[in-house]
């Protein structure tokens, strides 16, 4: 409030002032120090103040000037970047790179694009160093030395020839086109301008001037060259071989091998001499050799202006690597502090001189801008007075005015330019063509310039989303993990190489990921080689581990110079637990004559957990076979999913949540799921059913567990309860993906020891049935539980039926068993009043299966018995029966006499009374 | 009064162990030749002449170094042999014709179609193989146990090999009607051989009885 009212008096005042100083005879009669009636100190206060009165911080307004100061240091040179396609050729392969240049002023078409190809075997002492071996081969203009310049040559060759066959060194005696080209400073646009070549220091910003123009072309250079007339001469680059000098004649056209009867050989739109001038050259292909490497420098104008009073701009030049290290810099200020003194009069006093001496000190005022400075010079007289013995300067009187002529001290400023008497880190840069020492450091692979072209871009994925890892190992249910991997951009999957690991840890975050061996991936896949881009194995692995880290690591080795080699990884959360879906069949309860109990079940008909099922084989743990119109119950544990630690459980099938109308079956709950429940099969054959359960336990693991169930048609088969003495014949062996081995059991025929009773079974698929429901034929005879010992049969309370066997060796029995599927009434009941199910959708079907059973002998369990008995087998085999057969006749004689006539040896000789 | 001197057991063994060694190489050799294991008739008929002819033969010679004319292998009593033998041929073939015509004899008694209807079938199977057949029946039997039996028991010795016969038919499982000549025949030919100390007649008899009784049989079925 103080503030505004004293602002409205000031301002009152100031109208008031100016309006006296321009109507008063004083004001226009003398001046008035502005700070004097305002009461500021400066002008600097003066402008602050009005700045203030405005709203302005002066400070950002001196902010400002700083930033503006600088800012010629902070523009972008132009620059130059290449692209390679493909970014990792395979040798041979046709390579293009594109150049794209960036803050040129001129259209790329006008810029000159001097590209150099460096191969593996041309080596130079730039970037070889120790390694320099000179290749004649390489040495493209014959001066006894392998360098850039050759690289060029090579380069602009391939370019300029344009895939011209030369047919023999006579195509150059004659000449009828007219591909001269005169390239102008800074591009083909800047014709008729004065050339300012500047180069810039990439750290300070700052730009030098160099004081000769020219180009980087490179040029028709080599001694003892043959000429088009067959004639030996030193084809010298200042002369007719200079590239961009209008001439192109014949010498020339054979150095660059273009076609000196087309004025475009490589049919880019330029004279030849353009082309090898590089005239709008953006790309350039070539077919690519282990170790090439290419680079290449641009000739053009910057969009800055040297400050001079002409059309020209800045000729500068870009490349895509190499002047990163440039550093160039002017001398301190303090080098061009020059002081010198002049003695004008000398004046011996005593044992004193008293010299009067004129000091003339030069310095730079301010700074260097543009190379441009401003010289400050001070001129002072002093007396200096000197022990004339010694002599010892012993006092300097400064600023001394001796005389009317020299003021005492006189001051003085002038301009001098600095550009290109800078220094530099390597050498002096006077010239563009002193520009070639950092073209080496441009050169690059095409593997070197793409970054991440050695990257493989591997994803993996696996399956299933939640594994459920079995701690009991092997033999347990653990998910079979399937990790898959795909390498987008890879050249040929064939030859890619899969190294994969896996790690196991108990924290995602963990450093201590331990590397889990093969055998302890049970059922694992191969892990290393080519191809193999999908790793298997089946989890039951201990339940300390909660992630597992699969690390793939895919080498990509098709001969290249830089094999691609990347590794991915995935972190797999795993879930350990024992739960199992149980299945079971069901057991059905008639409530009908029942009211009072479970009056809600509509149904009247109530299930409960019957015998487990798919619960034996491997194979039917996997896809339970279930029958069409059959009620299935699945469930878990209920004691592992106690109602204390809320299990949630979600019961699925097909992805569909299970739902009731109303409770059936036992341990059924109407409001939430339970660790129960009961699904109906209602699909075809040939179909599956996955049930999906969701739920936590009391460790408090969340586990997701599936069964899977496929409807078939209701099948009885015989089978041996006891395969030690009776079983399938054996048919032969058949082997899955993985090589392992299983042997093909025939459905129909058996065989059985005839020295052990056969004992049978009927197993039912699909469906269960009591053995009383089985009806059993043998040679003949049905056979039934009832019935079966009058044969000599037994049937058991578990449906096993005994046989005697047979006595010899390749006598039968000719079984089968049948029995009549359908389903249960109260189960028909419940699937009509609880899924709908009409009754005309029920049916019945006979099951039978056949069974031949073969007797044989049981094999010789004595090892040593066996052994001698080949040893014999082997010489009986070869020997005719009958002959066999005399050997033993006359054996058992031989014994019988033998014995016969020992036992006569024993006694006394047969008396001659016993012969009477 | 006879007197026996009261002899040790083991002295009486001693004494007799001819006896009971060749009654035991005796059933040896029934044994072997009812079950020592053949594959085929070959087998079976060679089998027959090893244990029924030729270890018989070895050891007379081999073991009691006897001479084998002891197993009958001489004409013997010639006169008896005549006597015993036409007479046993005529009461074989009454009692062929008796069994033949009173019992089932003929519909039991079965012959191959191949001999009924074919004469020189008919032929060489009686001269060769049923001639084999009775010649070992006629050596084993009557030529080695008979005669060696018959210096011990006298005539009893008829009935042994007699009832010997008829214990190994029983495990041959043959139907008794198929084998009743070949019992009529041991009976009749052991007298024969028991009086003219000679298997020649009653091999005779007994090939001549056995061709007699098929020619009828093949007769009539004709």
């Amino acid at each position: 409030m103080k503030n505004k009212k004293f602002k409205k008096i000031y301002s009152v005042l100031n109208f008031f002032l100016i309006g006296f100083l321009l109507f008063s005879q004083a004001g226009m009669a003398q001046a008035i120090s502005v700070g004097d009636i305002m009461g500021a100190g400066s002008p600097l206060e003066f402008t602050n103040e009005i700045l203030e009165g405005y709203g302005i911080d002066p400070s950002t307004v001196t902010s400002f000037g700083e930033v503006a100061n600088v800012s010629p240091l902070k523009k972008t040179p132009p620059q130059v970047s290449l692209f390679f396609t493909p970014t990792n050729p395979s040798e041979g392969e046709k390579v293009t790179v594109t150049a794209s240049p960036s803050y040129f002023m001129n259209n790329p078409k006008d810029l000159y694009f001097t590209w150099f190809l460096k191969s593996e075997g041309c080596t130079d002492k730039k970037l070889d160093k120790s390694k320099y071996d000179y290749n004649e081969k390489c040495d493209l203009d014959n001066d006894g030395e392998v360098d850039i310049e050759d690289y060029k040559i090579k380069a602009m060759r391939i370019i300029a020839n344009g895939g011209f066959i030369i047919s023999s060194d006579n195509i150059y005696k004659s000449s009828s086109d007219d591909d001269g080209y005169e390239a102008s400073s800074g591009g083909n646009d800047q014709k008729g301008k004065d050339a300012y070549c500047y180069i810039r220091d990439t750290k300070s910003g700052k730009e030098y001037q160099l004081k000769y123009c020219g180009h980087l072309f490179p040029n028709a250079e080599y001694e003892n060259f043959i000429d088009y007339n067959g004639n030996e001469i030193n084809l010298d680059g200042d002369d007719e071989g200079k590239t961009g000098n209008g001439s192109f004649g014949r010498n020339e056209e054979k150095f660059w091998q273009t076609d000196p009867n087309s004025n475009d050989t490589s049919n880019r739109g330029n004279p030849d001499e353009a082309t090898i001038a590089g005239l709008g050259i953006t790309s350039f292909a070539w077919n690519y050799q282990k170790g090439d490497k290419v680079g290449v420098v641009v000739e053009g104008v910057s969009t800055d202006a040297p400050p001079t009073e002409d059309a020209s701009y800045k000729t500068m030049w870009a490349m895509n690597n190499g002047m990163d290290d440039f550093d160039a810099s002017l001398p301190d200020e303090e080098d061009y502090q020059s002081t010198t003194d002049e003695i004008i009069s000398t004046t011996i006093d005593g044992l004193y001189t008293i010299n009067l001496t004129k000091t003339t000190r030069q310095e730079i005022d301010g700074d260097i801008v543009n190379g441009i400075a401003t010289i400050k010079t001070t001129v002072t007289m002093h007396n200096v007075t000197i022990v004339t013995a010694t002599p010892q300067v012993l006092v300097t009187d400064v600023d001394v005015a001796e005389t009317d002529d020299v003021p005492n001290p006189i001051i003085t400023y002038s301009t001098q330019d600095f550009s290109g008497d800078y220094d530099l880190d390597d050498g002096e840069i006077e010239k563009p063509s002193d520009l070639n020492k950092f073209l080496y450091n441009s050169l690059v692979s095409p593997q070197e310039n793409t970054p991440g072209s050695n990257k493989l871009d591997i994803s993996l994925s696996y399956s299933p989303n939640n594994p459920i890892n079995d701690p009991s190992g092997a033999s347990g249910d653990g998910d079979l993990l399937t990790i898959n991997s795909s390498v987008s951009n890879a050249k040929d999957t064939n030859y890619l190489q899969y190294d994969w690991k896996v790690y196991a840890g108990a924290d995602i975050s963990s450093d201590n990921w331990t590397l889990l061996l093969k055998p302890e991936l049970f059922e694992s896949t191969q892990s290393v080689g080519l191809g193999i881009d999908t790793f298997k194995f089946k989890l039951g692995l201990p339940d300390t581990n909660k992630y597992l880290k699969v690390v793939l690591t895919v080498t990509e080795n098709t001969g290249e110079e830089y094999p691609r080699k990347s590794t991915q990884d995935v972190i797999i959360p795993i879930n350990s637990t024992t739960e199992k879906i149980g299945v079971f069949d069901v057991l059905a309860t008639d409530l009908t004559s029942t009211p009072t109990i479970d009056p809600d079940n509509l149904s009247r008909v109530k299930f409960d957990s019957g015998n487990e099922i798919c619960n034996n084989d491997d194979l039917d743990k996997a896809l339970c076979p279930v029958t069409k119109n059959q009620i299935i119950a699945v469930s878990v544990p209920a004691e592992h999913f106690l109602q204390t630690t809320n299990p949630d459980f979600l019961w699925t099938i097909d992805g569909k949540p299970f739902s009731y109308p109303y409770c059936f079956f036992k341990d059924c709950d109407a409001t939430k799921q339970t660790h129960v429940a009961y699904f109906p099969v209602l699909k075809e054959v040939g179909e599956q059913y996955a049930v999906n359960l969701t739920a936590t336990n009391n460790k408090g693991e969340k586990i997701n567990i599936t069964r899977n169930f496929q409807v078939v048609d209701p099948k009885i088969t015989i089978r041996s309860a006891d395969t030690k003495t009776c079983n399938q014949t054996v048919l032969g062996q058949y082997f899955d993906i993985n090589g392992k081995s299983f042997p093909d059991y025939s459905q129909l025929n058996f065989w059985a020891y005839n020295n052990s009773n056969i004992k049978l079974e009927a197993v039912t698929t699909g469906f269960s049935t009591s053995p009383e429901n089985l009806e059993w034929e043998i040679d003949g005879d049905s056979i039934n539980s009832a019935n079966a010992s009058v044969y000599g049969y037994r049937i058991d309370g578990a449906g096993i039926l005994t046989l005697k066997p047979k006595d010899k060796q390749g006598e039968s029995y000719n079984i089968s068993v049948g029995t009549l599927y359908t389903q249960n009434n109260l189960v028909k009941k419940a699937l009509n009043a609880i899924w709908g199910v009409t009754y005309n959708q029920f049916y019945e079907k006979a099951v039978t299966d056949d069974a031949i059973i073969t007797m044989q002998d049981p094999p010789e369990t004595n090892s040593g018995s066996i052994k001698s008995k080949k040893i014999f087998a082997t010489i009986y085999s070869s020997t005719p029966d009958y002959l066999a057969f005399l050997l033993r006749i006359v054996l058992t004689i031989s014994l019988i006499l033998f014995v016969t006539k020992l036992i006569f040896s024993f006694s006394p000789e047969i008396s001659s009374r016993e012969e009477d | 009064m006879r007197y026996y001197h009261k002899r040790k057991l083991s002295s009486r063994l001693i004494e007799n162990k001819e006896i009971i060694i060749t009654s035991g190489v005796i059933v040896f050799c029934l044994l072997l030749s009812l079950f020592f294991p053949v594959q085929n008739s070959a087998q079976r008929l060679t089998r027959n002449i090893f244990f029924l002819i030729i270890v018989p033969i070895l050891y007379y010679k081999l073991i009691l170094k006897k001479n084998i004319s002891s197993f009958g292998l001489t004409l013997g009593d010639k006169k008896s042999g005549a006597f015993w033998g036409i007479s046993m041929l005529l009461a074989t073939l009454l009692v062929f014709f008796l069994l033949y015509t009173y019992t089932d004899f003929r519909k039991n008694y079965l012959l191959s179609s191949y001999i009924v209807h074919n004469f020189w079938i008919f032929l060489l199977y009686e001269l060769i193989i049923a001639n084999l057949f009775v010649f070992i029946q006629e050596f084993f039997w009557r030529g080695f146990i008979l005669l060696y039996f018959s210096k011990k028991i006298g005539i009893f010795s008829i009935f042994l090999q007699f009832f010997l016969y008829v214990l190994i038919l029983i495990p041959t499982r043959n139907s008794f009607w198929q084998m009743a000549p070949t019992l009529v025949i041991s009976l009749f030919s052991g007298i024969i051989v028991y009086k003219s100390r000679s298997i020649f007649y009653s091999w005779i008899v007994a090939l001549f009885s056995l061709v007699i009784l098929d020619s009828f049989i093949i007769y009539h079925l004709k």
